[in-house]
């Protein structure tokens, strides 16, 4: 190190021209992933500077005229983006309380389960709806509560003694209704990587409780949850930090203008507004000052959240 | 080993519950597949559940002989195939030199790459870019922005660092180049991460939505996803069904059903057969996440 540290600047290029060289074949092969994340990574993120400018398409980037944080002043003072604002903030902290567990619960359920093949048969089977199109999941949605023909809409008119409502046509259920569709497509896949946890419980420890007498629901609390712990944290670290990105597809195939007062989030307005162009022609800068607001804060939260737990359980992603 | 223990209330309620959820998971599949093999009267009149009643192949047919889900389906066939290649190629050969410990600026690459899951550009400045390469309505603006994962090629990279270094030092000693280590020594040991990756990225272009979306205007180079999208959501039979009577409220049931079959089953009868690939993959992710 202190070597290094001494080397003049001539001797410093001259090490790198020669790692370089040696290297020549990695780098090469290197090459296209690198334009790839400058192109289509990068550059975006430079384009962001759209934000900040009333963009024209014809002028481009470089003549386009510079604005300031007028976008952003707009975008605070549109009546409806508190609206829009809440309606992310809520789906995704709902969709982390109600969401989370589940995939760990299930987790736990499966390693506790005795039967080997139906185990398998289990897990398996829980993968299922991770690989069906999220556009299918919805058609599937919209049809199962379509009133006098879905099988809910049916159940529920059995259960209520009568007529079903249809739910998405209601403000009101549609977090309920979105967060049981993600619950149900993504729990047994997000269990993989808690099951895979479970394996590497050392197995003494059971023992040595059995011995010391303890029920199996106590060795799940006290050796099996600690044990796969980190795991949890990690897990929760990166649900955090996605909070701003609620899931785009679903809700935007689930949204229809009768449930449009709670299912409008960031992503769906930047699309309308930027690339639609609802009502308007598009408004690139005012979609991207929006989206941008959304980067920051979701920046910001996988940032405190991975500070947060390397001082709490001194796990962290990086 | 567990040694075997008596079956106590717990298992029993476990199994209980274990069985709720293959029910919960399996009901809507059921009901579909069911419902496209019955009779189209009996499924408007609520008769169908997960057994199929009369059973019949027409609507099968209907779409067989009629419809415009061909074009799409092949759409989608050709979008999935570009785009996995494309991003299996890339990946593997970004991921390899990352994964070298000499490899000039390692650290310094890596950080750039994941800087790019934390923050982001946005939908706008990306179709911005798209457009500047005059991709808009092309198979390259559904198949190359999103062909490479960021966070597929850091679980590939820590695959690649599991490979045992003697392998290629040898190799080297014989005069082996890079391209040739990785191709004759590092891949043929790599089976289950090319596996895990290829079924990621077959999924995600299978199932892809958002991109053709935006990106695509022409009717002839819609996936089937978009296809789906304006018949399930939108209850637009005109663009699948084509010359099939559209009025005809209960043939479009049936049909719907049929064609939510025609575009899963590829996908669920393939799953099953690379589990132990994709569930290993994603436990070599879970180690370095």
């Amino acid at each position: 190190m202190k070597k290094k540290a001494k080397m003049s600047f001539e001797s410093r290029f001259r090490q790198t021209w020669k790692d370089i060289k040696r290297d020549r074949l990695l780098l090469l092969m290197f090459l296209p992933g690198l334009i790839y994340f400058f192109v289509f990574r990068y550059l975006p993120m430079g384009g962001l500077i759209m934000a900040f400018q009333d963009f024209d398409i014809f002028s481009g980037f470089l003549d386009s005229p510079f604005v300031g944080l007028k976008h952003f002043r707009t975008l605070f003072s549109t009546p409806q983006f508190a609206r829009i604002f809440m309606n992310t903030i809520l789906i995704s902290l709902y969709s982390i309380l109600f969401s989370f567990p589940f995939p760990i619960l299930f987790a736990l359920l499966l390693n506790e389960m005795k039967w080997t093949k139906m185990k398998k048969l289990t897990q398996t089977i829980s993968y299922l709806p991770h690989f069906i199109s999220v556009v299918v999941v919805a058609g599937m949605v919209v049809d199962l509560l379509s009133p006098g023909h879905g099988a809910i809409a049916r159940l529920i008119s059995v259960i209520t003694g009568k007529e079903a409502p249809y739910l998405l046509a209601n403000p009101a259920y549609f977090r309920t209704v979105y967060i049981v569709t993600t619950i149900w497509q993504t729990m047994g896949w997000n269990a993989i990587i808690f099951i895979a946890a479970l394996t590497g419980v050392d197995y003494e420890q059971y023992e040595a409780a059995t011995m010391d007498g303890a029920s199996r629901l106590q060795k799940m609390w006290y050796i099996t949850l600690p044990a796969i712990k980190p795991t949890i944290v990690i897990m929760l670290i990166l649900s955090l930090g996605k909070i701003m990105e609620t899931g785009f597809d679903l809700i935007f195939l689930l949204q229809n203008s009768l449930n449009l007062s709670s299912s409008e989030v960031i992503s769906t307005f930047v699309y309308k507004r930027g690339i639609l162009g609802e009502h308007t022609l598009p408004n690139y800068s005012f979609a991207t000052a929006a989206n941008l607001f959304q980067s920051v804060i979701s920046m910001v939260l996988v940032v405190t959240s991975n500070k947060l737990s390397k001082k709490l359980s001194e796990v962290s992603l990086w | 080993m567990r040694k075997k223990k008596k079956t106590d209330a717990l298992d029993l309620l476990i199994l209980l519950i274990m069985l709720l959820v293959i029910a919960v998971m399996l009901y809507p599949f059921l009901l579909i597949v069911a419902s496209s093999l019955s009779d189209p009267v009996l499924v408007m009149q609520n008769k169908v559940h997960i057994i199929p009643k009369g059973i019949t192949l027409q609507n099968y047919k209907m779409i067989f002989q009629k419809s415009d889900i061909w074009t799409s389906y092949f759409n989608t066939i050709l979008y999935t195939v570009v785009g996995t290649l494309i991003g299996l190629v890339l990946t593997v050969l970004t991921a390899y030199p990352l994964s070298r410990s000499k490899f000039t600026g390692k650290n310094k690459f890596s950080m750039l790459i994941a800087f790019t899951m934390i923050f982001t550009g946005g939908i706008v400045p990306n179709f911005m870019v798209v457009r500047t390469l005059n991709w808009i309505d092309t198979i390259w603006a559904v198949t190359v922005p999103g062909c490479m994962s960021a966070y597929y090629l850091i679980v590939t990279r820590t695959f690649f660092e599991s490979i045992p270094s003697s392998l290629e030092e040898s190799a080297k000693i014989d005069g082996a180049n890079d391209f040739q280590i990785l191709g004759k020594i590092i891949l043929p040991l790599s089976g289950p991460i090319v596996a895990t990756l290829t079924l990621f990225y077959a999924v995600t272009y299978w199932n892809s939505f958002f991109g053709p979306l935006i990106y695509l205007n022409s009717k002839s180079k819609y996936p089937l996803q978009i296809m789906l999208r304006s018949m399930l959501i939108e209850g637009n039979m005109a663009d699948f069904a084509g010359q099939v009577d559209t009025g005809n409220l209960m043939v479009a049931t049936s049909i719907k059903y049929t064609c939510i079959v025609v575009t899963s089953l590829p996908i669920i009868c393939v799953y099953p057969f690379l589990q132990k690939y994709f569930v290993k993959g994603v436990m070599v992710g879970a180690v370095k996440g």
